[in-house]
Formats: C-alpha cells, structure tokens, sequence
C-alpha cells in the first residue's frame, strides 16, 4: 500500500514538474512569438479602369512555381518599408459609401482565418492548383479549383469558368507542380449561392506559371536500407523460430 | 492492494506486443504494394524501410519470451494499452521520412490520430502526398477504427492463448457471437462489405465531378474507410469540402452512421429482430440526444446568419452534428466559419455532442450514448426512491440485447468512466488555455482529442508547442483506451516499480 505521506510529497512534485514544465513551454512559445507581426499582406490597391492594381506591385515577370512563392513585389515592401502617399491634392469624397471597388492583394492564409472585414470585397490572391477541377452542382459553365498557398499551407475554394480553368495545363498533386495562377474575385466568407462555402467568385484568372511533371525516377540505392533491414528482420524471425523449435 | 507485473509478465507482454508489431510489419506491405503500383519509388523505399525496421523489433519482442502461456486479464490490459502506442512509434517512420512532418513528434501525432480515428493532421502540403502516404493514414484508421486487437484476433494472430480479456480491453464489452474469434471475424467481414459497397458508391460520385478514374478510385475508397471507421481524415487540405457534393456528403453521413451503430444491432437487425432494435435503451437515447443536440444547432445558426436558405442551414447542421457524434469529424463548417462567424453557443453545442460521443461497441468515441442512457436511468430511479415511501423496492431495468437489471456495479462503472473523461477534458483544457488559446476553442480542442473526434477550431497545426502536441497524443491515446484501462494500466506499471517497504526485523 502506498504510505499517505510519500504520496503528498509525489503529488508535491509532480505538481511542482508540471508548473515548471508549462513555465518552459509557454517561455518558450513567447520567446518564439516574439517580434511576429500581423501579416505582411493585406495591402489595398485600388481598381484601374482595367482592372488592375494601381498601387501595390507591377505584374512583372512570372516567377517560376516551387522555387520562390514570394512575389518579387512583395520582398521589395518587406525590405523597404511602406512609401508614404503623397497627399497633396487629395480630396475626401464625403458620399463615398463602402463597397467592393478596392482590390486586397491577400494571401491565402489571411483568407483562412479571414473574419467578416474581408467578406464581400474584392481580393486578389496567387496560388498553386491542385487536384482538379471539380463540376459544379447544376451548372455547366462552372467549375470549383482549389487554390493552394505553399508558404503557409493553407487552401481556398475559386468558382471559376470552364474557359478560365482550361488554362491550367497541370494539377498539383505527388510528383506534379500545378500551374500558378493569380486571380482576382469577390471572397466570400459563407457564400450565399454556394451553400454557405467559404469561396472566390474569380473575375479574372491570369497564368503567372505553368506547372510542370517531376516523377519519382528509380534508384536501387534508395532501397538499400529498407532491404539491409527486412533481412535484419527475417534473421531475427528465423532465429525466434529456431529457439522456439529447440526448447521444445 | 495494488496490481503490479512481475518480470515475467514484463516478457509475456512484450512477446504479444511483438506480434503486433510484426502484424505492422505486414500492415505496410499495402502502401508499399501501392507505391509500387504507382511508381512512386521514394515512398516504396521508405514503407520497405519500415516494414523491415518492424520485422526486426518485432522479432526481438518476441525473444523476450520463448514459449509464453496463456494471456491472463492483466497481461491482455498491458498488451493493447501499449499497442496503440508502440505502433504509432514505428508507423511514424515512414510518414516523418516523406518530408511532410516538421518532425518525428508531429509524425508520432499524425499516426496516432489515425490508429485512434480521432483525424487531426499536422501533416504539411497534403495535396502532394504520395498515394502510398495517403494509404497507410487510411489503413492505421482502418484497422484502428475495427480495433488492432479485433483484426489480431480475426486473423488468428494470437493462437489459443487469449481469453475474452484482450477482446475486453479494448473497449469492447459485447460479444456479437459467443466465440471471441468469430465474434473478431464478423465484425471484420461486416465492415468490409460496408466499406467496399460505400467505396464503389464513392468512386462512382469522384468520377462524376470530375476527377481522374485513378483519383476518383482512391478517394473513394478513403472516403468510405474513413467514414466507416469514424476517422475523418481526408486526402486534400480543403477536407471533405474539396469535393462541393450534396451527394458525396449524403452517402458518407449514411456510411457514418452505419459504423456508429452498435455491431451487435447491426447483428440483430441482420438477424430480423427488428424489435430489439427500436427497444434498445442505446438507440432510444441516441434518437432523442441527436434531435436535442440538432435542434440547439440550427437555433443558434440561425442567430449567426450564416446560411441565407433553411435546406441548406438543415444539411449543414444535420451533417456536422452527425460528424460530431459519432466521432468522425468531417467539417462542412470550416475552421474559420467556427471561430468568427458562429456563436460560441453553437460552438459549445458541438463539444457537448462530441464529448458524449456515439455507440458502444462500434467505431465512435467519447463517454458513449449508453453509459449516457444508463446513468440516466438511475438518475430517474434515485428520484423516483426519494419520493416513494421507505419500504418501497423498485428494481430498474433496461433494453440492450433483451431485458437486463440496472445493478450498482454497473452504474459504477459507468459513473466513473464518465467521470474520468470529464477528468481529461477539464486538464487538457486548462492546460491549452495555459499557453495563451482562448476558452472556448481550447475546450473544444480538449473535447476533440479525448474522444478521438478530430475536428479543430484552429489550434491543432503544425506550428502549436510541442507541450501540447504531446499532451493531445496521450488524450487520443486515452481516449481509445476509454481513459480507464490507461490508468490502471499506469497505475501497475507505478506500483510495480515501487520499491517493496523494508520489513522491521522482531526480535
């Protein structure tokens, strides 16, 4: 039987070890947090009559899939800091009412953990696809494409015409780097035509990079260890039964 | 007086233990075989490594003990405690070489998540997981969905040498069929005719949005193991979400609930005692729970205005609430949606759902609708005896498989499995909501770990302190265990160890 005492002196340190352990833990995880700022993205450009940004960063070259996701632009700001706007000359439209006119160049992790501020706008966002393109329930015209953001390893669902998801040569998947694509649509919190699904409704899909087929190529070398240990396995299986056989 | 193991009960444990590991061993000539198929050499290398590296530790285990005897109830708690853990260690190995884990605890997590059909990943870039990867995640969730022990016994791995305590400790305290192997043998035949009818089913709805006739085969096939075991993982990042199908969603809630249902009913109605079924005090409690429990989440949807259509608001409840219950954890509510669109009402209407879990003796976790139903029972008859005069007797019964008395032992037992989940729930939460998280989400996050559930508010990712990494792999673990078999199984490892007290010589 257990002596009462010893056992308040265990349950003493135990206590004490479990204190000290989560002081380290939650140390540590400050120290880690330490300095993490919000999210680099989230800037706003706004709309040319073109549709494109007028702030923010060029389009620039396409850069290639899989060997830099960091859009040139954007190491720029990293480096450089923001550029104060020149102001002069600025007036406030006091009529201006909210709506979807601005363009957020957003990553997709902000989209993953995105609240209501972002619901409803215009948002541009690049990304890897992946898997395939998925028929849409009662229409013929549309398709889902699943947007993958390789830095943070987050998803968004993109409703997307036929013709604009022809453009993509390649699906990413094992062994397969899907095109690159940027695109540019209303984001959708709970999206009210689609069932309460978190989507982009794309108005513009642009190719930055095509994407490419790496196969698995077969290397005898590679197989080495895995054969020097299945023998390994099979002489201990076979000593195991010879030991069992002779103590019989 | 304490239970302890000697250092032979040590050598019989391990010799059993062994032969699970070698059953691993052959586990991963699946993945190995579809690696192959596949042409995806890296993974082929990778699961022959495995393979071999539980060949070898296999075999040692067993050389621990030569010739060990029959398997007696403490040594079958031992052997399947420490399964679960031992083949989460080794099935590790060949998922934290893939590159997809930020380390071997994050693999351990992945693996023992799916040994314990709880689904939370903290695999990376899962889109561009091997086929061969994504196999072996559903095999663990297949074969721990049915119990290790279950699929030994099934295949006769343990010879005569086990009684119907190593059936017992695993959770499972009702014999479809007297006989524990046969019994081990229909529940794996049952299931596999479930999963493969739902596969075909599955594929046929992949292939009609769209996908690749490989793709859609594969994906099917998860689909319906996953469902069917309750794991809830999937193959893609988006989750279940990735497909957009009102179909696909419908035939996995009706495979779903066909795992979450008590095998012996399943044995019942295949037999045509349909009455037993509707009689059953499990199914009774479950039909009124669910309506309960779906009604709270439609009412507090509602005031979150997140669906502008009703059938839609219903589907989605309907669906979560079943993914909730039964242990599954597919969401149709994204992580986001649950932290900043709903209440934390809804929220916390989704953890009770998930902390009571689903049917005994099926594939679902939690405290289990029965021991739910029992204890309300008693809570009835407690009254019922205060109000009544002194001399009054009232024997209480229920319905499960014929008419049984509702006795102290039982309510015990049940009262302190209850209780000891209630224990898990309330550390882990405090111990999330030590390093910094939110109350509600921790709660959740607690919830979900311990009764193998797997669905997340966001906390569960690869970047969250390796603290909290392992303390959810000990809830998975126990939760599987049913909290109690882990701690007696603790307990006598603690006592054993316990260096005996010096006697007083008398002189």
């Amino acid at each position: 039987m257990f002596d009462k005492k010893r056992l308040v002196r265990l349950a003493l340190i135990g206590a004490l070890a479990l204190m000290a352990g989560l002081a380290i833990g939650m140390g540590s995880r400050a120290w880690a947090e330490e300095g993490d700022g919000s999210s680099s993205s989230g800037s706003v450009v706004v709309l040319g009559d073109d549709g494109q940004g007028s702030a923010g960063y060029d389009e620039g070259p396409a850069y290639d899939a899989g060997v830099s996701s960091v859009p040139p632009a954007q190491e720029q700001t990293a480096d450089e800091g923001p550029v104060p706007l020149d102001a002069e000359g600025n007036r406030i439209n006091d009529g201006q009412v909210s709506d979807s006119s601005f363009l957020y160049d957003a990553a997709i992790a902000d989209l993953a953990t995105a609240d209501s501020y972002y619901d409803g706008q215009t948002v541009q966002v690049r990304g890897e696809a992946v898997g395939e393109a998925i028929k849409m329930d009662g229409s013929d015209d549309l398709v889902w494409v699943t947007l993958f953001d390789g830095d943070s390893g987050s998803s968004v669902a993109v409703v997307m015409t036929r013709d604009d998801a022809a453009s993509i040569d390649t699906y990413g998947a094992y062994g397969k780097t899907g095109t690159r694509l940027r695109v540019q649509g209303i984001y959708n919190l709970a999206c009210g035509e689609h069932e309460g699904e978190s989507d982009i409704h794309a108005e513009k899909v642009v190719v930055e990079a095509q994407g490419f087929v790496h196969p698995d190529e077969f290397d005898a070398k590679d197989f080495l260890p895995g054969i020097v240990a299945v023998v390994a396995g099979g002489f201990a299986m076979a000593a195991f039964w010879c030991v069992r056989e002779r103590s019989r | 007086m304490w239970q302890k193991f000697s250092l032979y009960d040590f050598r019989v444990i391990a010799h059993y233990l062994g032969v699970l590991v070698l059953f691993l061993a052959v586990a991963q000539c699946v993945p190995f075989a579809v690696a192959c198929l596949m042409g995806e050499w890296n993974a082929a290398s990778r699961y022959l490594l495995g393979a071999g590296i539980a060949l070898a530790i296999g075999s040692l285990l067993r050389m621990c003990l030569v010739n060990p005897g029959k398997l007696s109830p403490k040594h079958a708690l031992a052997v399947t405690g420490f399964a679960w853990l031992v083949l989460a260690l080794l099935g590790a190995v060949p998922m934290v070489l893939s590159g997809h884990f930020g380390s071997y605890l994050d693999a351990v997590f992945e693996c023992m998540s799916s040994w314990t059909t709880t689904g939370a990943s903290l695999a990376q870039d899962i889109d561009h997981m091997a086929t061969a990867d994504n196999m072996w995640r559903f095999t663990m969730q297949c074969i721990g969905g049915q119990g290790v022990v279950v699929i030994a016994l099934s295949l006769g791995l343990f010879g005569r040498a086990v009684d119907s305590s190593l059936y017992s400790s695993e959770g499972r305290s009702e014999h479809v069929i007297p006989n524990i192997m046969k019994t081990a043998r229909f529940i794996v035949r049952f299931s596999a005719q479930f999963i493969l009818a739902g596969a075909a089913l599955l594929a046929l709805l992949c292939l009609f949005k769209g996908m690749e006739p490989v793709r859609a085969l594969f994906n099917g096939l998860w689909l319906s193991m996953a469902s069917f075991n309750t794991g809830g993982m999937t193959s893609m990042s988006t989750g279940i979400l990735y497909y957009h199908s009102g179909a696909v969603e419908l035939v996995v809630m009706v495979v779903i609930l066909l795992g979450s249902i008590n095998f012996t009913m399943h044995s019942e109605v295949w037999k045509g005692r349909l009455d037993h079924f509707f009689k059953d005090i499990e199914v009774r409690t479950l039909a009124i729970w669910l309506s309960v429990v779906i009604a709270a989440f439609v009412a507090a949807l509602c005031t979150s205005n997140l669906y502008d259509d009703l059938p839609t608001l219903l589907r989605r409840a309907t669906f979560t609430v079943i993914s909730a219950f039964s242990s599954t954890g597919f969401q149709t509510i994204t992580t986001n949606q649950l932290t900043t669109v709903i209440s934390s009402g809804a929220l916390l209407v989704i953890v009770f759902c998930m902390a009571i879990g689903g049917s005994a003796g099926s594939t679902t976790g939690g405290i289990k609708i029965l021991r739910v139903g029992i204890l309300a029972k008693e809570l009835v008859a407690y009254i019922k005896d205060l109000l009544a005069p002194a001399s009054a007797r009232q024997v209480v019964t229920y319905y499960h498989v014929g008419r049984r008395p509702l006795n102290t032992d039982l309510v015990r037992a049940n009262l302190a499995v209850f209780m000891l989940y209630c224990a898990m729930f309330l550390l882990i939460t405090i111990v999330t909501v030590a390093y910094g998280y939110d109350a509600a989400p921790s709660m959740f996050e607690a919830v979900s770990m311990v009764s193998n559930i797997g669905m997340s508010s966001g906390i569960i990712q690869p970047g969250m302190p390796d603290m909290l990494k392992m303390l959810y792999i000990i809830g998975m673990w126990a939760g599987r265990l049913e909290v109690v078999t882990l701690i007696a199984l603790l307990v006598s490892i603690v006592a054993s160890f316990r260096p005996r007290k010096g006697v007083a010589r008398v002189r």
